[in-house]
């Protein structure tokens, strides 16, 4: 029984292999509908410019009606971004990933949001609360409940 | 909806596409407030999970999800679709509304149950008819009977129409009686009954008879049934034995657990019965008191050799014969040692240096005849006072022993605290009764001195102003400021009349 997250995945894939990913953002690993890896950087003039950064989506059973889990890869020498919304253990706090999730969101939008957050930054710092946070956050950063205040 | 995801013959308009699971609409639905449209099984869920619109996110409740129109519906209805047994080798092709009614009466492929009335078999729709599953009934080539297809090879070995030929004494027999007959053929190889006792004897079936009556096996049946009953009786008691045993040692293992877990409790307390029983002693008698510092009880701390070893092998720190080693030396023999109770007694002996050095440096100069007169207490002189203030633990009495003797020392350093805290009061009343008279003593002096200086600053006061003694007055009640008004003039005073200060 094919559930609607793999029918729906299958069909992300189809469209990424036929028609490309955006500029900046590769598809690395897509072997299963649990995890998918992309590699994204920030094209132009920013504050991120040469960097390379690795994301990692996790889905489950309800995709695309619960949104899936973001992060970026910090393991194997692959650091997070510093920006003021990213965690350096690779949580990312953006509102479309938790409460404005929409089904209609797809991993390559949710990849261009990301990239264009980054682009805006104006300043590389990381979040005021880093260390507590990350001393107890949990593995998955769906669990977290994130308070959004920025725009992003 | 029957089949989960019908194939689309071509990639339908993405108007028609649900933007939840990207595929064409299913069940269309639109809601009233945004008019955007979603397959039913989607906006559920998703209304579920989050109450607003997926693309706007206006807020977005059940009731405002309506069936879509028409048009949207027949559009999506009538895409082409692949017939979903495709991968079973159907090729056909319909609108996706019709594609139920495919599968469900015409698909060849479609799987439908056997037409036999028990068979729970699913064939393909093409293959019903001539399919042969186990409930289809066959004809028996030999005796015509009707036979159910799974049955008909175990009908064939006992079928009474059917004949086979026995390998033994070749004679013809009818495939019913198969299983009777190998039983009684007179040409089958048979072994002796005794076979089991021994008996070589291997022969067909006829001869069987005649071996019985000179076989040596037969003529001691008896025997034989004897010796298996009582094997049987064996066996049994053997299990029982078995059993028990294996009970015996579970409790065993048990109890040397509870054993070693005792002796690790009791620490060095654990000795055999037998090397206990040799130095029973009453607790009291081994222990020493702190507050006797004589010879008789002091060489009671000298023990036998072996004695001495176990002991200071718990306490490392107190050195029994050689107290003047070197601590250097000491070092040596606490890196030998392993002392697992070291650093509960260091800080007792240190307090019993530290003891003796308070008393050398503040009190033994000062006059105090109280003290010395009671002689129980260490003036610190001699340096035999560190060891005899802490007596030894006694590791040779029974745990009970030891902790009573512990407690006979804890009353008896209460006592002798109580006594030295006593005397230490004495000694201080008598200290500041001592120094009270001192203070008196020198206030006097220095009262007498003071009338004597003023007397001599009247005079001179009045030889060097010729006036009378009319300006002293300026000078009793301020006592504060006559050392500044004449600090020029007082050191040869002082140093003039050191007679009148001798006089005091």
């Amino acid at each position: 029984m094919t559930s609607i997250s793999s029918r729906r995945l299958a069909k992300e894939l189809m469209e990424i292999k036929n028609d490309g990913c955006p500029v900046g953002i590769n598809l690395v690993q897509a072997d299963d509908f649990s995890i998918w890896l992309f590699t994204i950087e920030v094209m132009g003039e920013s504050l991120y410019q040469n960097e390379q950064f690795t994301l990692q989506f996790r889905f489950d059973q309800q995709y695309p009606i619960s949104s899936p889990a973001v992060q970026f890869v910090v393991t194997e020498g692959r650091q997070a971004p510093v920006h003021p919304h990213v965690y350096s253990n690779g949580h990312i706090c953006a509102s479309i990933l938790g409460n404005e999730w929409s089904p209609v969101l797809s991993v390559i939008a949710v990849c261009v949001t990301l990239q264009s957050m980054l682009a805006s930054c104006k300043e590389k710092q990381r979040p005021v609360d880093n260390d507590r946070y990350v001393k107890h956050a949990p593995e998955n950063p769906k669990k977290t409940r994130f308070h959004y205040d920025g725009e992003v | 909806m029957n089949s989960p995801s019908p194939i689309y013959v071509e990639a339908p308009n993405q108007n028609l596409v649900c933007c939840i699971c990207r595929m064409p609409f299913v069940d269309p639905c639109t809601n009233q407030a945004c008019s955007h449209t979603f397959c039913r099984d989607c906006i559920i869920q998703s209304l579920a999970h989050s109450p607003q619109c997926p693309i706007d996110r206006s807020t977005l409740r059940i009731e405002d999800i309506h069936p879509a129109d028409p048009i949207i519906r027949s559009l999506v209805d009538e895409l082409a679709v692949k017939c979903s047994n495709e991968s079973a080798g159907c090729l056909h092709t319909c609108q996706r509304q019709l594609l139920d009614a495919h599968i469900k009466t015409d698909c060849p492929y479609a799987l439908v149950p056997c037409s036999a009335h028990a068979c729970a078999e699913e064939v393909f729709r093409k293959d019903k008819d001539g399919h042969i599953c186990a409930h289809t009934s066959v004809t028996c080539e030999e005796c015509e009977k009707s036979i159910k297809y799974n049955e008909l090879e175990a009908h064939r070995s006992r079928c009474p129409k059917r004949f086979f030929q026995c390998e033994d004494c070749e004679i013809e027999q009818p495939c019913s009686s198969r299983a009777t007959h190998t039983s009684s053929c007179y040409a089958v190889t048979v072994k002796c009954s005794h076979e089991h006792h021994g008996c070589p004897w291997e022969g067909r079936r006829k001869d069987l008879p005649a071996h019985t009556t000179t076989c040596s096996y037969e003529s001691i049946k008896g025997f034989f049934a004897i010796q298996d009953a009582r094997n049987a009786t064996l066996d049994n008691q053997n299990m029982l034995l078995k059993q028990k045993i294996d009970t015996l040692e579970s409790q065993l293992r048990v109890a040397q657990f509870e054993l070693r877990c005792a002796q690790s409790a009791l620490g060095p307390w654990f000795r055999d019965s037998t090397s206990r029983s040799t130095s029973v002693s009453s607790p009291s008698s081994q222990l020493l008191i702190p507050s006797q510092p004589n010879g008789a009880s002091s060489s009671r701390l000298y023990m036998s050799p072996s004695d001495q070893d176990s002991i200071t092998q718990y306490f490392p720190d107190i050195s029994f014969d050689d107290r003047h080693t070197s601590p250097l030396a000491e070092e040596e023999q606490r890196s030998q040692r392993p002392a697992p109770d070291r650093p509960a007694f260091s800080p007792l002996t240190q307090y019993s240096s530290s003891h003796v050095s308070f008393n050398d440096t503040s009190f033994n100069g000062a006059p105090i005849p109280n003290w010395s007169s009671t002689g129980s207490f260490p003036t610190g002189t001699g340096p035999r006072s560190p060891q005899n203030i802490v007596a030894p633990l006694n590791l040779n009495t029974t745990l009970e022993g030891s902790l009573q003797g512990l407690r006979e020392s804890v009353v008896a350093l209460s006592t002798s605290l109580d006594s030295l805290g006593r005397r230490s009061d004495i000694a201080l009343t008598n200290e500041a009764l001592r120094l009270n008279e001192e203070v008196m003593s020198l206030r006097a002096a220095l009262h007498g001195l003071r009338m004597q200086v003023h007397t001599i600053m009247i005079d001179h006061n009045a030889q060097v102003t010729g006036r009378g003694p009319g300006i002293d007055s300026m000078f009793v009640p301020g006592d504060s400021q006559w050392p500044s008004f004449n600090l020029s003039r007082a050191h040869p005073m002082q140093n003039a009349s050191p007679n009148s200060i001798t006089k005091l």
